[in-house]
């Protein structure tokens, strides 16, 4: 999808209601921050922001829009394409998300910090962003079928266990970059994540920073 | 609080899904998630707007096996707490 931004200096006094709107192929959300016109069948977007907005949170927006399409969404996770399978590592700040990415070896490292989540056919991909955490660089422009995804949890042991497909969806909830969202969009989110959690293998991992971090999957979980 | 009269409806901006027979509800405006038992998700189901508080009990009485001693206690703290959540409101 090709993106057109429109800037404009915003308004003062303009609503600042919060409230999403989707009719048809086009979406609108007016914030705080900002006001958008997305149309996706067009694959042009009109942006009204003032300076403070930056390109990232644009980019991010957009993004997190754009892959409702794909039933997709971003994600605060690392992500490591491993054999040709991605790994994707996700949890709040200060969960491990950068160190596990940095323990990855030779593992070509998606993303330390946001991933895109999308169908592809019949499989969810995780696909590097531009959105680099602590490793602050963009990443290539690739991903791979997931294998398995990877609630973080530091400890002083490696275990894990599977989640059900409840817990899964209620966990990768609260680590969904949520555009700004009415309640349509909520709903396909949910439906998302839950089509995400039927399909792929979710796990609360245990770990330790030790570099036989892969060699525990490798042996254990893939 | 004695709602048996009381009629519930869930709130209109409240997303929510049933997985694997329970349900995950979320309030769109604080982003939070809340999950429910398999009786939860039930009850959840019957706040149509149009059930009466202690009708609901009764449902869930015959629908659901156990301990019938503290349903209606549960079922009532359980609607007041979703009510002080906003996730539902008495409309009647």
């Amino acid at each position: 999808m090709d993106v057109v931004l429109a800037w404009r200096k915003k308004k003062n006094g303009l609503s600042h209601s919060a409230v999403p709107i989707w009719q048809g192929e086009r979406f609108f959300a007016r914030t705080p921050s900002f006001d958008l016109d997305m149309q996706m069948a067009k694959g042009t977007a009109s942006l009204a922001t003032g300076a403070e907005f930056g390109i990232a949170d644009v980019l991010r927006l957009l993004t997190s829009v754009t892959l409702l399409r794909r039933q997709g969404f971003l994600l605060h996770a690392s992500a490591v394409l491993r054999k040709g399978h991605a790994y994707v590592f996700f949890g709040p700040s200060e969960s491990g998300k950068t160190t596990v990415a940095r323990l990855s070896g030779e593992d070509k490292i998606l993303t330390d910090e946001t991933a895109a989540i999308a169908l592809s056919g019949n499989a969810y991909y995780a696909y590097a962003t531009p959105f680099a955490g602590e490793f602050e660089k963009v990443s290539e422009n690739t991903g791979g079928p997931i294998r398995a995804l990877m609630l973080l949890r530091k400890d002083d042991k490696f275990a894990h266990r599977a989640l059900s497909r409840k817990e899964a969806v209620q966990e990768l909830f609260r680590s969904v970059i949520m555009p700004p969202a009415d309640i349509r969009t909520f709903n396909a989110v949910f439906a998302a994540l839950d089509a995400l959690a039927a399909g792929v293998p979710c796990y609360e991992f245990h770990f330790k920073a030790e570099p036989e971090l892969w060699r525990y999957i490798d042996g254990s979980i893939a | 609080m004695d709602l048996s009269r009381s009629i519930i409806k869930r709130n209109g901006d409240i997303a929510w899904r049933v997985i694997e027979e329970e349900a995950l509800i979320v309030d769109t405006k604080g982003n939070m998630i809340y999950p429910l038992d398999e009786v939860g998700t039930r009850v959840w189901e019957l706040l149509d707007g149009e059930t009466p508080a202690g009708d609901i009990v009764v449902r869930i009485d015959e629908e659901f096996e156990g301990e019938k001693k503290d349903l209606r206690t549960d079922i009532f703290k359980f609607l007041e707490e979703i009510i002080n959540k906003g996730l539902a409101g008495i409309c009647g």
